[in-house]
C-alpha cells in the first residue's frame, strides 16, 4: 500500500496520473494516510473539497405556481370587471328605452290632447249663426 | 419534468460556493455571490440554455460578482485581478482550518489561470476537457498550467517543511 502511495505520488508530480488516481490521492482521509509535505496539503485540499454552502434559496422556487396563480386570478378579475360592466350597460340600455318610451307617450298624449282642442277650434270657423252657438253650448253642458 | 435551470445550473451550486471561497475566503461572503449568481442565472436561463457553454459563463459571473464584491468593499477603483486578491489577501483572521489556509497561500501565489485550473482540477475534480470547457481554453493549455502549478507546488511544500515559508 505504501508503494502504492508513492507510485502515486510520483505519477502526480510528473503530471501523469489520472483523475481516479488523484481522487485516490484526495478522496477519503482514511484510504490513503500520507505521511511528509504532502500530508497538509492533502488535508487542505480534502478539507476544502468538502465545503458545502448552507441551505441557499432557489430563485424564486414555486414561481410557475405563483405564475400560474396570479395569472387566474387576473384573468379571474378581468372577466369579473367585464362581465360588471356590460350588465351595467345593458341596465343602462333598458333604462334609457324605458326614459325614451314613457317621454315618447307623453308626447304622444299631448299631441293627442292638442289635437282634440284644435278640433274644437276648427268647430269655430264655421259658426255663423245663434242657432249653432247655441248647439255647440249644448254639446258641452252635455 | 425539470426545468433547465433546475437540472444544469442548480446542482453547480456546491462548486460555485467553493469557486467563490477561493476568491472571497469568506463563508457568508461566498454564499451571497453564489446567491447572486444563481438569481442571475435563473433570470438568463433562456439566454443560457441557447449558449454553449453555460457552466462556463456561471462561473465567470460568478467571479465577476466576488472581485466586484472585493473591490466594492476595500473601494478600490482599477486593479487587476492579481491585485485584487493580494490587497483582500485576510486569510489569517479567516475561519479555517490550518491546513486550508496553506493550501490557500499557495494558489494566491499562482498567477490567475494557473490558480483556477489548479482548484477545478485538485478540488473539483474535473477533467481536463471539462476544465478546459469551463474557461474556454484548450485542453493542451489546461495540461500545461496544471503541471506547472504541480512543480510550484512541489517546490513550495519542500520549502515549507524545511520552515522556509
Amino acid at each position: 500500500m505504501k508503494k502504492d502511495k508513492s507510485e502515486l505520488w510520483e505519477k502526480y508530480w510528473s503530471g501523469e496520473s489520472s483523475l481516479e488516481e488523484e481522487n485516490l490521492l484526495f478522496g477519503n482521509p482514511g484510504d490513503l494516510p500520507v505521511a511528509g509535505p504532502e500530508k497538509s496539503f492533502r488535508k487542505g485540499i480534502v478539507a476544502l473539497r468538502g465545503e458545502k454552502p448552507k441551505a441557499i434559496p432557489k430563485p424564486y422556487a414555486g414561481l410557475p405556481w405563483q405564475r400560474l396563480a396570479a395569472g387566474v386570478a387576473l384573468l379571474c378579475t378581468i372577466a369579473a370587471c367585464w362581465w360588471g360592466y356590460e350588465s351595467y350597460r345593458e341596465q343602462q340600455r333598458k333604462q334609457a328605452y324605458l326614459q325614451v318610451v314613457a317621454a315618447m307617450e307623453l308626447i304622444q298624449e299631448q299631441l293627442q290632447r292638442g289635437s282634440q282642442e284644435l278640433e274644437n277650434v276648427e268647430n269655430l270657423k264655421y259658426l255663423n249663426t245663434g242657432a249653432d252657438w247655441y248647439e255647440i253650448n249644448n254639446q258641452h253642458q252635455r | 419534468m425539470k426545468s433547465f435551470f433546475e437540472s444544469e445550473i442548480w446542482p453547480l451550486k456546491n462548486k460555485l460556493y467553493r469557486f467563490a471561497l477561493l476568491w472571497l475566503k469568506d463563508r457568508d461572503k461566498a454564499q451571497d455571490a453564489v446567491q447572486e449568481t444563481l438569481t442571475r442565472g435563473f433570470v438568463h436561463a433562456r439566454a443560457l440554455e441557447k449558449m454553449d457553454n453555460p457552466k462556463g459563463w456561471m462561473m465567470r459571473t460568478l467571479k465577476n460578482e466576488s472581485l466586484m464584491q472585493i473591490r466594492r468593499e476595500g473601494r478600490y477603483e482599477v486593479l487587476d485581478e492579481a491585485q485584487v486578491v493580494e490587497m483582500h489577501g485576510n486569510l489569517e483572521s479567516a475561519d479555517f482550518s490550518h491546513e486550508v489556509k496553506m493550501v490557500y497561500r499557495f494558489l494566491d501565489l499562482l498567477p490567475a489561470k494557473q490558480r483556477e485550473i489548479f482548484f477545478l482540477r485538485e478540488v473539483e475534480g474535473l477533467m481536463h476537457q471539462e476544465i478546459a470547457g469551463y474557461m474556454e481554453i484548450s485542453e493542451a493549455q489546461v495540461k500545461v498550467n496544471l503541471h506547472r502549478a504541480r512543480k510550484k507546488l512541489k517546490t513550495y511544500l519542500q520549502n515549507n517543511e524545511k520552515g522556509q515559508i
